[in-house]
């Protein structure tokens, strides 16, 4: 049975690489990607699972790094906004104007990161039911539309 | 999260777990600081607000049996560890899936595990619905000396306002019998803003089994038919009215509700 008690030093795999860090066994993955790992993308909005601005993948699902406890993650693969740099989505984020002030967009990209790698030919009421996850408090909702909307292969 | 000192355990088998709950509320002396972890979600913003204290978690969403997701001749077989997406995705049982895919948003329901859901604190508890219609058996490990004692029940018998467990009895899954699966259903749900939201009202209807009402009250409900849903609704003062809905808009959802499944289930 693995165990851990308060304080403890972990390997984990964090954007194709083993990162090594020292956490406490209550420290939420959120919290330790940005103050222990320096890796900031993943924003802390609401810290109560309602936002989805700290997205991340665990295995290449979303989940909302505020709410997981970073000493389950060991053995998964975490992947953050800085693991996918020049990802199609983010270039039809920057061409469709897919933010405003761009707080969200970190967990908007990787959530519609995952969508797409799982639904490529996703239809709109699937990309809909996905991207309800992530609230953008500038309503900006339109660009990020037109976004996903371009990538899918049918769109017009 | 504040918890310091907080003693994570991940055992292998539902057995471990239950004799790791036994051990660890026999040392802390506290077994209500001593708490499974599913997807944990509940667990985590309730201690971050400090309405809950943590002194041992014991991680079983790893666990081979508690992820089980399977489907034979005599009914399906759902563990309590699948996330609600996995539970719903896999389209074993179209009431279920129809039901989880309005819980939270997506990303969440990555995280939410079917078990937490029935058994959580929160009170609308929704993927607790159509298990209560289709008479599910549920599968639970209760410690017990020399070893965990499996038990099987139907979830009937054990929801009453609230799941009625023994300290550290795990929920290892839920057992649907096939003529559940099979049969004609109707799933409703009114929020008071979009459909990321809590539910105003939240109802299932199953076939010869009756409705399953969240909403009303602090908890879910199940009625064997619409004749007893209406006497319940017609008694005054019992169901919940707040800045969202006043009860007799609760009530009047639920009739509408009502009256449309007899339309399409007829």
């Amino acid at each position: 049975m693995t165990t851990y008690r308060g304080t403890v030093e972990l390997t984990l795999s964090v954007n194709g690489e083993d990162r090594r860090v020292v956490l406490n066994t209550a420290d939420t993955l959120l919290r330790v990607l940005r103050e222990k790992l320096g890796l900031t993308g993943a924003k802390n909005g609401c810290e109560n699972g309602d936002c989805g601005a700290c997205t991340v993948l665990i295995d290449g699902t979303p989940c909302k790094a505020c709410m997981v406890l970073a000493v389950t993650c060991d053995g998964r693969r975490i992947t953050t906004i800085e693991g996918v740099n020049g990802h199609a989505v983010q270039r039809a984020f920057i061409e469709h104007n897919g933010f405003q002030c761009g707080f969200c967009t970190p967990g908007q990209v990787l959530n519609a990161v995952a969508l797409l790698e799982r639904f490529p030919d996703a239809d709109p009421a699937t990309v809909r039911e996905w991207m309800e996850s992530n609230l953008c408090r500038c309503t900006g909702y339109e660009g990020i539309r037109k976004a996903l909307d371009s990538l899918r292969p049918l769109s017009p | 999260m504040r918890a310091a000192g907080l003693l994570y355990l991940r055992p292998v088998t539902a057995e471990e777990a239950v004799a790791a709950w036994s051990q660890a509320a026999r040392t802390t002396g506290r077994e209500k600081e001593v708490r499974y972890l599913g997807g944990g979600t509940e667990l985590t913003t309730a201690a971050r607000k400090g309405a809950l204290t943590l002194s041992v978690l014991i991680d079983v969403a790893r666990i081979a049996e508690l992820r089980q997701c399977t489907a034979a001749s005599e009914g399906l077989f759902l563990g309590a560890a699948l996330s609600l997406n996995e539970a719903g995705d896999s389209g074993l049982f179209p009431l279920l899936t129809a039901t989880v895919r309005r819980i939270a948003d997506r990303t969440t329901r990555n995280r939410l595990s079917l078990g937490g859901n029935v058994a959580g604190a929160l009170p609308y508890r929704e993927a607790s619905l159509p298990l209560l219609l289709a008479d599910a058996t549920v599968v639970t490990l209760v410690p017990g000396d020399p070893a965990p004692v499996r038990r099987e029940r139907s979830l009937r018998q054990i929801f009453d306002k609230r799941h009625h467990l023994d300290p550290g009895e795990l929920i290892v899954g839920f057992a649907v019998p096939t003529a559940a699966v099979t049969a004609a259903w109707k799933h409703e749900r009114a929020t008071r803003t979009g459909p990321v939201d809590y539910p105003l009202v939240t109802a299932c209807f199953l076939a010869r089994a009756g409705l399953a009402v969240t909403g009303l009250h602090p908890y879910p409900v199940w009625y064997p038919d619409l004749a007893s849903a209406r006497a319940a609704l017609a008694v005054p003062g019992t169901i919940r009215a707040d800045q969202r809905g006043s009860a007799e808009y609760r009530a009047a959802l639920v009739e509408a509700m009502m009256r449309r499944a007899e339309e399409e289930l007829r």
